[in-house]
């Protein structure tokens, strides 16, 4: 799928989705964005770009991505991630000590992404699963200035926030 | 070819990540290197190395489910049809189109008397309340939230633009069927 397909997909569908999880949120009385989740719904469907095929077909996946997310987010209670199993079990084996360290590392990196604003967390992740700085830019309903902008000032603040725990370890 | 085994080289890209000047493929060969390498990096190496590689895990990767998109469904026809606007307020707003569209109507009426002798009398000279509340009840969808109406008389017909309570608008034509029975409803543009 060409880059400006997704770009105009995204922005005519935006006002659609938006209604949708807003409705949701509303109704289940989650104090939740649906801004986020337009852009959490946006990522998935860029992931699944491929399904992609024709206006209507990409319309409908994208209703149904919508609401697979305000279920998500209503299962999450209300936050941008999965809590994660703080009781992991680890097996004797030789890659215990390595799923440990990668799981503490995810742990720093979830807690230092919740101190940033929803919007720059959000861009970071879409560019960290290979979106253009176009795509995230519609996707997030941004100009592509304002888009590199921030996604050099959630990776700074990153690596600010990083070296403040390690130096608290 | 980038060589990120020379360490002036792998910083300044390192530097351009940080900046947001790296392209895909630049990022994409960070990521393979740290993945691959054994080399001992600095502390501010280590964060970065840990933001490039762990960051991609978390956006994770989705399952789309058809049960969800059911369950939402459900969950939305069983909301209750709540009114975010108190009945008087809404029965004001209502009052307020009537006494106001009732004025169009008569100015228009006034404006018509220069019609020819032997015209047909226009639709408009039969409004009345009863008119305009059916014209607003065609346009009524079950568990919508209205918060308000403008009607606009154009020739026999009339514009109804309704304004949801989250914010959208749609707009109809609206005109009495031929046996002056029911109403002929045209959507011009809904949910903007």
């Amino acid at each position: 799928m060409e880059q400006q397909d997704f770009q105009h997909i995204a922005s005519s569908l935006r006002p659609r989705l938006l209604k949708l999880c807003a409705q949701f949120f509303d109704s289940q009385e989650l104090a939740y964005e649906a801004e986020d989740a337009v852009q959490e719904t946006l990522l998935r469907l860029w992931q699944h770009k491929e399904k992609m095929d024709g206006r209507q077909k990409s319309e409908a996946l994208a209703i149904l991505i919508a609401k697979n997310v305000c279920i998500d987010i209503m299962k999450r209670g209300g936050t941008w991630h999965d809590t994660l199993d703080e009781s992991l079990y680890v097996e004797a084996d030789e890659h215990a000590d390595r799923t440990l360290i990668e799981h503490e590392a995810k742990k720093r990196l979830i807690k230092a992404l919740d101190r940033l604003p929803a919007t720059q967390r959000r861009m970071l992740l879409m560019r960290s699963e290979g979106m253009s700085m176009v795509e995230i830019a519609s996707a997030c309903n941004a100009t592509t200035a304002s888009t590199k902008t921030m996604i050099c000032a959630a990776r700074k603040k990153m690596m600010e926030l990083l070296k403040i725990r390690r130096n608290k370890k | 070819m980038t060589n990120l085994n020379d360490t002036n080289t792998r910083m300044q890209l390192v530097n351009r990540y940080l900046n947001a000047e790296t392209t895909l493929e630049e990022e994409q060969l960070l990521r393979q290197y740290y993945a691959q390498t054994d080399d001992v990096l600095s502390s501010e190496e280590s964060d970065v190395r840990q933001l490039i590689l762990t960051s991609a895990s978390l956006a994770g990767q989705f399952e789309l489910s058809e049960e969800k998109g059911y369950e939402f469904d459900r969950l939305m026809a069983q909301r209750p049809a709540r009114r975010t606007v108190p009945y008087w307020i809404t029965s004001a707003v209502a009052a307020v189109v009537v006494a106001v569209f009732l004025l169009t109507y008569k100015q228009a009426g006034d404006a018509s008397s220069t019609r020819q002798k032997g015209e047909p009398a226009s639709r408009s000279d039969a409004v009345t309340e009863q008119y305009i509340n059916n014209i607003m009840s065609a346009t009524n969808y079950a568990n919508e939230q209205v918060e308000s109406y403008r009607l606009r008389p154009v020739g026999d017909a009339t514009i109804v633009t309704k304004t949801l309570a989250d914010g959208t608008s749609s707009s109809y034509i609206v005109c009495l069927s031929d046996d002056d029975k029911g109403f002929h409803v045209v959507p011009i543009n809904t949910g903007m």
